[in-house]
């Protein structure tokens, strides 16, 4: 029993962050998707026994949430359309660890600029492939598109970022290490 | 080859989604333009770094507890649970780094259970006497593996290495420059993330094996006079250590490298190096040894059918060997010593494998094939004629 509950929380604690950023981007509201994740995590314990058998949990986890998120969305907003696919994405932090770049606070904020200049659907998977760490496959499974799609747009954003900003003079250290003068 | 190729390949090769052929394209495509390589080099450093966590702790033990009162609404099998997380709160925090997404995390486990397997780890400088790389590294993680124990390790790059009985790898607490490296005595399964920009090296007392991405065995143990290197797929080069310039050997697929320390010894007196592929393992026995000789594996089979790999399947598998051999094996795996005072007995040929078997009902297996007795005085057995 006590490992279940040890197991549980660490479930938890280690999934919340990226369930609830996940589900803030089809509820577009804090309160919500707090829930939304507290749902999930319910029937996680209720149905603790059976959890072993999935195949892809981090896939089943992503497709929990995105159907309980459209459910709320539909109960919320009774008189409006069904979800459209429609999703919100915004970094407010980086997806990378600035110290361990030693990037300047300028640097920092001008990558951000470029992510989130990226058309809305090209930074979800963004998102997902590099802070979630899903894989190509189960980012097209869970936003029901090719995964030939996933690898173009995940190109799209690569080439942007890069072609967004100049690293050359943000990374001169970097730079130069790569290049084998140092 | 278009930038919209060179995107996509990118974009696979930093999410860990590339193919081995795809990693090669891109590697191919970028020794030919400079300035792409400069490209990918700071996408690589900006992509592959950890992400930060925008949520403080603290954030997410307030969201579990209120989820805990949410839960006890709804299932009664959930009390006990309450009190304890509240209790425990603080010491379970200090149990997982929260600044990484979760499925580093789950790697976080896994790095922090499997070493308590482990039954040394040090950490030392390198003087200034070793190589020019490894000079530069500053902290050395080293695992000493004892006989009769095996162990998992991840290194810092996210490889995977079995490390079998009685062996030593070393390996820096994060890759720095522009080659992984690793140092072994011993024997070791990698199975190398692929990086086409940072070659992996294993080091051993005879050879160098330069990998960009792939799964092979190293035997390299002090007390025997070869040096192994299996490779189950991707594609190795291997070097000799004293020569790193002469001509490398390529090794595909199912083959095997074979590096004979004495035969190296004799061929570098006269400064000749006789490298040959033989069409048949078996032959090799007959034959005078050169320095360096492949052999092809058996074709078709599993990876875990395979005889120099089956170790990491926790089996120890012979094939028409010696007993003599077989004993220094067994010596290894058990973590006994065995004397054969008999010579008939030593050139014993036997087929097999133990599995799960302690010392003794191996030994017991062992007199269905081989008449002998044995005597067991702790750790050392002496295997007499019947």
């Amino acid at each position: 029993m006590h490992k279940d509950q040890k197991a549980y929380k660490e479930l938890f604690v280690s999934l919340y962050e990226n369930m609830h950023r996940f589900a803030f981007s089809i509820l577009k509201s804090k309160e919500d998707s707090e829930e939304v994740v507290s749902d999930f995590f319910i029937t996680v314990w209720q149905k603790k026994e059976t959890l072993t058998e999935i195949e892809n949990p981090k896939l089943f986890f992503f497709v929990s949430i995105k159907n309980l998120s459209i459910n709320k969305l539909s109960a919320r907003k009774k008189h409006y359309a069904a979800f459209n696919e429609e999703y919100l994405v915004h970094f407010k932090s980086p997806f990378f660890n600035p110290s361990e770049l030693m990037l300047s606070q300028e640097a920092v904020s001008k990558i951000l600029e470029a992510v989130n200049e990226l058309p809305p659907k090209c930074k979800l998977i963004f998102r997902l492939i590099k802070e979630d760490g899903l894989k190509y496959a189960d980012v097209a499974a869970l936003l029901n598109i090719s995964v030939k799609t996933v690898e173009a747009q995940m190109a799209i954003a690569v080439k942007r970022i890069s072609n967004n900003y100049n690293f050359k003079s943000h990374f001169p250290e970097i730079h130069s290490i790569l290049l084998g003068k140092k | 080859m278009s930038q919209e190729r060179f995107s996509i390949l990118i974009a696979k090769v930093l999410s860990d989604e590339a193919s081995l052929e795809e990693a090669a394209e891109l590697y191919v495509l970028v020794e030919k333009k400079p300035e792409w390589k400069d490209a990918f080099g700071n996408l690589q450093e900006l992509l592959t770094s950890h992400p930060v966590s925008s949520l403080p702790r603290s954030a997410t033990e307030e969201a579990y507890l209120l989820h805990l009162g949410r839960l006890k609404d709804q299932v009664n099998d959930f009390d006990a649970i309450a009190q304890d997380s509240i209790a425990h709160a603080d010491e379970d925090f200090q149990l997982y780094p929260v600044i990484r997404p979760f499925y580093r995390k789950w790697q976080v486990y896994a790095a922090v259970l499997i070493p308590l397997l482990l039954l040394s780890v040090t950490f030392y400088f390198f003087g200034k006497t070793n190589t020019v790389t490894a000079a530069t590294y500053k902290r050395i993680n080293e695992i000493n593996v004892n006989p009769g124990a095996k162990t998992k390790i991840q290194l810092p790059d996210g490889s995977h290495v079995w490390v079998n009985s009685d062996s030593k790898l070393s390996y820096p607490e994060t890759f720095k420059g522009s080659v992984r490296e690793v140092f072994l005595e011993g024997e070791a399964y990698f199975d190398v993330v692929k990086d086409p920009f940072h070659p992996f090296i294993v080091h051993t007392s005879g050879i160098d094996i330069k990998v960009l991405g792939t799964a092979f065995n190293v035997k390299a143990y002090d007390a025997e006079p070869t040096i192994e290197a299996t490779l189950i797929h991707g594609m190795i080069e291997v070097a000799k250590t004293n020569q790193p310039d002469a001509p490398k050997v390529i090794l595909k697929p199912h083959e095997k490298l074979i590096f004979n320390k004495l035969a190296n010894k004799l061929s570098d007196e006269v400064n000749t190096t006789k490298v040959q592929r033989i069409s048949n393992a078996t032959t090799l026995m007959s034959m005078i040894t050169p320095a360096i000789t492949i052999a092809p594996l058996a074709k078709n089979i599993a990876d875990t059918a395979i005889l120099e790999t089956s170790w990491v399947y926790n089996r120890l598998v012979f094939e028409d060997e010696k007993f003599e051999s077989l004993a220094v094996k067994m010596e290894r795996w058990f973590n006994v010593k065995i004397v054969i005072t008999n010579d008939k007995l030593k050139s014993y040929a036997i087929n097999g494998s133990f599995e799960n078997e302690t010392i003794e009902e191996a030994l017991k297996e062992l007199q269905y094939l081989v008449p002998f007795n044995y005597q067991m005085n702790g750790h050392d057995i002496y295997i007499n004629k019947k």
